[in-house]
């Protein structure tokens, strides 16, 4: 199957007019997102709707951008670049990231994020 | 003849298997580019990855390297896995999930991007009061 990109772009698309009923309709019934693999995955679409709501109330200015995506198989991985101002304390977060998704019958079944969750301020050592 | 990507970074994680260190390192161009932590400056050229490699040896002993999933599109190669890493100081496994994004120039690796969770490899202490 080729095309898993575009399931990703009606994400993206319904993310910036947060629609909602748009974006679940995206997803499978069962689906699996893990939005930071390490912790505790978010299981069907129930759990992605209050994620939505707990998400858009925090997060204002959203930037989110793909740089690379490659598909095998029902498989999209796609390497890309979040940003937002959190409202509860007016800070910048910004995150690299890489993500997969599992598309089954032109929905999303497993989404897994992978990011730093708390990176420190910069000034890290050249090399560990 | 175009070598396949994914037959390409196997080859490179066989000789880091077999601790082959100028092996590994011809599978990288010379101006290579590895940003081993997102939030940190990439290594740059292979003098830098040869000390970063022996620093990293010091310090852990990858017992894993698996790739599971994997797509490429273009130069670029995305990829799936899991690493378990010994780590000497603390004696204990630690098991990382990452994605990398690969960047080849011809059959070589010019960058290299690793993606996880850094605080997985916090000292114990720091973990527990994280």
């Amino acid at each position: 199957m080729s095309g898993l990109i575009e399931v990703l772009n009606k994400l993206q698309a319904a993310n910036v007019r947060r629609d909602k009923a748009a974006i679940l309709a995206l997803v499978t019934p069962d689906v699996e997102y893990h939005f930071h693999v390490g912790t505790k995955p978010l299981v069907g679409v129930e759990g992605i709707s209050k994620f939505l709501d707990r998400y858009w109330a925090m997060a204002s200015e959203l930037v989110w951008r793909i740089d690379h995506h490659a598909e095998n198989g029902d498989k999209l991985l796609v390497e890309g670049y979040e940003e937002f101002v959190d409202t509860n304390t007016g800070k910048k977060v910004a995150h690299p990231y890489m993500g997969i998704f599992e598309i089954r019958d032109g929905k999303i079944a497993k989404w897994r994020d992978y990011f730093e969750k708390d990176p420190p301020p910069p000034a890290a050592p050249a090399a560990r | 003849m175009t070598v396949k990507k994914l037959d390409a970074l196997n080859h490179l994680i066989d000789c880091w298997r077999r601790r082959s260190v100028e092996e590994f390192l011809d599978c990288f161009t010379d101006d290579l580019e590895y940003y081993w932590h997102l939030g940190s400056p990439p290594l740059k050229g292979k003098a830098k990855m040869r000390k970063f490699l022996a620093n990293y040896g010091g310090a852990y002993d990858q017992r894993r390297w698996e790739i599971f999933n994997w797509a490429e599109n273009g130069d670029v190669l995305l990829v799936e896995g899991v690493e378990e890493l010994w780590d000497n100081k603390y004696q204990r496994l630690i098991t990382n999930l990452f994605m990398q994004a690969i960047e080849f120039r011809g059959d070589k690796v010019a960058k290299l991007r690793d993606y996880y969770e850094p605080a997985n490899m916090k000292p114990p202490a720091q973990q527990a009061s994280a």
